[in-house]
């Protein structure tokens, strides 16, 4: 039978542009906070389970090797999941099954990513992750590859640009109260719509920085959870998804409708016992690399029907204070977007259910939190239900 | 922990070459379009799928896909995206665009330049046609770049 | 008590340079198709698909991405291992498996050495080592060629001092090995061989010689791994994974102990503990473990608990490791005699494994073959697993 899993604490530290700590010394961090947390002593975690997205931001392979002694893994077993920005969420999936296998009781998982290291930019090797027969040569880049989704999106359900504005302003408002963000910031509709265009309709304003960070998350097995707390926050569900990378040849060629997310989120919720998920969820933490992204996902996470994006943050659903809160952290968009430390998501959730989230609590009651991550050639998405009992 | 350090930086680069195999059906692709100046998608025994980039299998229905299959150099746009951030994250004036066009006869298309055309002349939908380089090299870039289709 | 795991479907290519003219894909593709025909399933099947590879290796940054249709993922639940040994698909696929009941998970490996120009492999240890303290120092080597044999060496030195290994042990581990990759038409460099010619051969880095160096290749393998429920269902000759465990060390060279593989002696005292193993010397029937030197066979049996540190150079002189000997180590021919496609060898161990415990390993059959160990790792970094492999 498969063990049930808590989560018992996560570590977090303050994404930023350019840190000056190696990707040993971010680990580190988040790995002390986490420990700190949960009240655990180093020894405790028996494992642990990396996430990184991009080796190339630095150009050391397997990265994650050179931080092995900063997550006190030591001649401890150590693993690393890479799903590109879903890495977010696949690595704690892994620790995850680390723990519900029955292998072994105390886990982490901890995610880093250090872009601010490549010259002359991020962007540069963003380009190296494409075909190198059929796309690299024509110089896809970042932009164009949400240009050519978001206008599908757009074109498919009628949402607008002034409506991916109004999430630009949720995330960044709501960023201001997270003491861990780089970028928040009050801006207006009007500073968003006048922002110029990377690709339409993706305006600067739309996107989330790049970032280095780190972020960790402790599991736990039922069968210890009592030693360590007596308010568990479990893992209710856990669903992952994957599309053919012939984006340009897929069964469903529509790149605004995110049949892999619909998916993934369908795996997560049957697991967790979730039925109507726009009443089920108290509150989400979704990947938004971009405004569009979120809506997208709200809409494949079924917080409000398909094509119901655009109305959610008109009537301020998805609002701090309103009826499901979607990043009342900032999301990526306000935090910032270290891609594998995405999983800065999953720990906010968290905080959300535990009532720890500060500044950025929501007011209503929390049980039951879901959380996602996006990535590949229009590729992936993880996701993960927590909550209480 | 937090005392104040001077940050000292290293700069490298890692220098490694590549000569990528473009595979059986790439190579074949590649072939067609610099001798030919043709487009061939394989098609799936199976669902009948002709696939463009074309593949030895089908990953729906996971069997060999040995037939060859010309299709057209035409077909619709299916999404566009221009570009003002340029390679080394400058902005541009004027911006690049590339598109999606799913070839007729295709379950699949490209994504490539768009050419003599402004984004505000572009519809999702509308015809497009391929325009080949006089010299080819057996790469993707010996298609200049996609247009919309002149009527004729 | 976890769920048991078993291997219900094995396929691999040869290894070799440019096989076929497959791309990374095609070659993916393969292997699958074989795992999957194997297994008696298609791709509806699948639940889960995992892979393993390496940007760097291959050029691609997120590499993953393009071999999720060549394993059967698409729209399937699938994670990526990067820039680690194909053997830790096994170890993700089965934590995955032991949790789902009915779970089947195919995982895979692809190298394609030949994608890259001759003579890169030193730019590619140099992008594993630390940046700011060990690259600027190996990179002002005059000519980077020598670099890896270097490394290799300095590692092989110490192990001689710990072990009291002599040159000719090492040498007779890499006669072995070629020799037992005649008889596996998978390998890529069986030869006849002898000790002499081994000894004779070009000196790369003392006392590392040019035939003690696995070759790189290109070659792809793929898993299909089933939890408890379905494994009847699916074969009558399932190869039970009975117990698994990797570990990994720092990876600074002078704080990390070299010449000594701690970390494997780790893995396989977690999985040894799985599978009830105390004895292994006496339990296991044949060991595949990770030779891309000569030295590293004898380091990692000792890790592995196969002899004492120092007598795997006797067993090797008495014949107690070659096909035909008590425990046969490598009787696929290793990375040195099957080939080295880079982070694929680890995974394409445990398959040579579980082809001799399903008593189809054909001229280089282990008689009576029962229970396994298979070992893989991740070179130059101080990181490994193991898993203990048995018929019943």
């Amino acid at each position: 039978m498969a063990k049930r899993v808590a989560i018992v604490s996560v570590g977090m530290d303050r994404f930023k542009g350019r840190k000056i700590e190696t990707i040993e010394e971010m680990v580190y961090k988040v790995t002390k906070d986490a420990l700190n947390r949960a009240k655990l002593p180093p020894e405790a975690v028996e494992a642990v389970a990396y996430g990184s997205a991009v080796d190339g931001f630095t150009g050391t392979n397997a990265a994650e090797k050179g931080a092995i002694g900063g997550a006190n893994a030591r001649l401890k077993p150590t693993m690393r999941s890479c799903t590109s920005g879903s890495t977010a969420i696949s690595s704690p999936i892994l620790g995850y099954y680390h723990v519900a296998s029955g292998l072994h009781h105390i886990v982490m998982s901890v995610c880093f990513e250090k872009m601010s290291e490549c010259r002359p930019h991020a962007q540069h090797v963003f380009n190296t992750c494409y075909d190198e027969h059929f796309v690299r040569p024509i110089g896809l880049n970042v932009p164009i590859q949400c240009g050519l989704e978001a206008r599908r999106f757009l074109q498919r359900y009628g949402h607008t640009e002034l409506q991916m504005a109004k999430v630009s302003v949720k995330n960044h408002g709501n960023a201001l109260d997270n003491p861990y963000a780089q970028r928040g910031k009050r801006v207006t509709t009007d500073d968003v719509m006048s922002s110029p265009y990377i690709s339409w309709p993706v305006k600067i304003m739309d996107t989330s920085p790049t970032t280095d960070g780190a972020r960790a998350v402790i599991f736990a097995s039922q069968d210890v959870i009592h030693e360590i707390t007596d308010d568990p926050v479990w893992v209710k569900g856990v669903g992952h998804c994957g599309d053919s990378v012939w984006f340009m040849g897929r069964r469903n060629s529509d790149l605004g409708r995110l049949d892999y997310a619909y998916k993934a989120a369908q795996e997560a919720y049957e697991m967790a016992g979730v039925r109507e998920p726009s009443k089920e969820i108290d509150v989400a933490e979704v990947y938004d690399p971009f405004t569009f992204k979120e809506m997208q996902h709200v809409e494949a996470l079924g917080l409000c029907p398909e094509g119901g994006a655009g109305r959610m943050i008109d009537e301020g659903i998805s609002l701090r204070e309103g009826k499901l809160p979607v990043n009342p952290s900032g999301g990526l968009i306000g935090e910032g977007n270290p891609i594998g430390a995405g999983m800065s998501r999953l720990c906010w959730a968290w905080l959300q259910v535990k009532g720890q989230a500060g500044g950025c609590q929501v007011k209503k009651e929390v049980n039951t939190a879901v959380c996602n991550g996006w990535g590949g050639m229009y590729q992936y998405n993880a996701v993960m239900v927590i909550g209480r009992a | 922990m937090e005392k104040p350090v001077e940050q000292i930086n290293l700069k490298g680069s890692i220098q490694i070459h590549y000569e990528w195999t473009a595979g059986i059906a790439g190579s074949r692709f590649f072939q067609e379009l610099r001798d030919h100046k043709r487009i061939m998608g394989t098609k799936c025994p199976k669902c009948n799928r002709v696939m463009v980039p074309p593949r030895i299998f089908c990953e729906e229905c996971f069997i060999d896909a040995p037939e060859w299959v010309e299709v057209s150099s035409g077909g619709e746009l299916v999404t566009f995206g221009e570009s003002y951030l340029g390679t080394d994250g400058a902005m541009l004036e004027k911006p690049w665009i590339l598109g999606i066009v799913k070839l007729d006869g295709a379950d699949g298309g490209l994504v490539h330049f768009i050419g003599e055309a402004e984004p505000n002349d572009l519809k999702l939908g509308m015809r497009m046609e391929a325009v080949f380089n006089d010299k080819r090299n057996g790469n993707i870039l010996d298609i200049r770049y996609f247009r919309p289709a002149k009527s004729d | 008590m976890t769920r048991r795991v078993a291997i219900v479907g094995i396929g691999q290519t040869e290894v070799g340079y440019n096989v076929h003219g497959l791309n990374r894909k095609e070659l993916t593709y393969v292997a699958t198709k074989r795992a999957l025909d194997d297994a008696g399933i298609g791709r509806e099947d699948i639940d889960s698909a995992i892979t393993a590879q390496s940007d760097l290796y291959e050029g691609v940054s997120l590499c993953q991405q393009y071999t999720l249709d060549s394993v059967g993922g698409v729209m399937k639940a699938c994670d990526q291992r990067l820039g680690e040994d194909g053997i830790y698909a096994v170890f993700a696929g089965y934590v995955e498996a032991a949790a789902h009941p009915g779970r089947i998970v195919v995982v895979a490996s692809v190298e394609k050495s030949s994608d890259r120009e001759p003579g890169s492999n030193p730019a590619l240890v140099l992008s594993s080592l630390d940046a700011v303290y060990v690259r600027q120092v190996c990179s002002a080597v005059s000519g980077l060629a020598g670099l890896e044999a270097c490394l290799a060496a300095m590692e092989a030195r110490r192990y001689m001092h710990f072990s009291g290994i002599t040159e000719s042990q090492m040498a007779r581990v890499a006669v072995k090995n070629y020799t037992h990759a005649l008889r596996n038409p998978l390998a890529q460099n069986g030869k006849k061989t002898s000790l002499d010619e081994v000894m004779n051969s070009r000196m790369l880095s003392w006392p590392l010689r040019s035939t003690m160096v696995a070759e790189p290749g290109d070659g792809a393998c793929s898993l299909v791994l089933a939890s408890e429920e379905v494994v009847k269902d699916l074969t009558d000759r399932p190869v039970w994974i009975r117990g698994i465990g990797w570990n990994s060390d720092v990876n600074y060279p002078a704080v990390s102990e070299i010449g000594r593989a701690k970390f494997i002696s780790l893995a396989a005292r977690h999985a040894y503990a799985m599978a009830g193993i105390k004895h292994p010397a006496g339990d296991i029937d044949l060991a595949e473990v990770y030779d891309n030197y000569a030295f590293n066979e004898l380091m990692h049996c000792e890790a592995l608990g196969l002899c004492r540190e120092g007598e795997g150079g006797r067993f090797l002189e008495e014949g107690k490791w070659e096909l035909g000997g008590s425990l046969p180590v490598n009787p696929s021919g290793g990375l040195l005699g099957h080939g080295n496609p880079l982070g694929t060898a680890g995974l394409i161990r445990v398959a040579q494994a579980a082809l001799q415990l399903r008593g189809e390993a054909g001229d280089y059959q282990v008689k009576g073959a029962e229970v396994a160990v298979a070992q893989g790792c991740q070179w130059p970094y101080r990181s490994g697993g193991v898993a203990v492999l048995s018929s019943w």
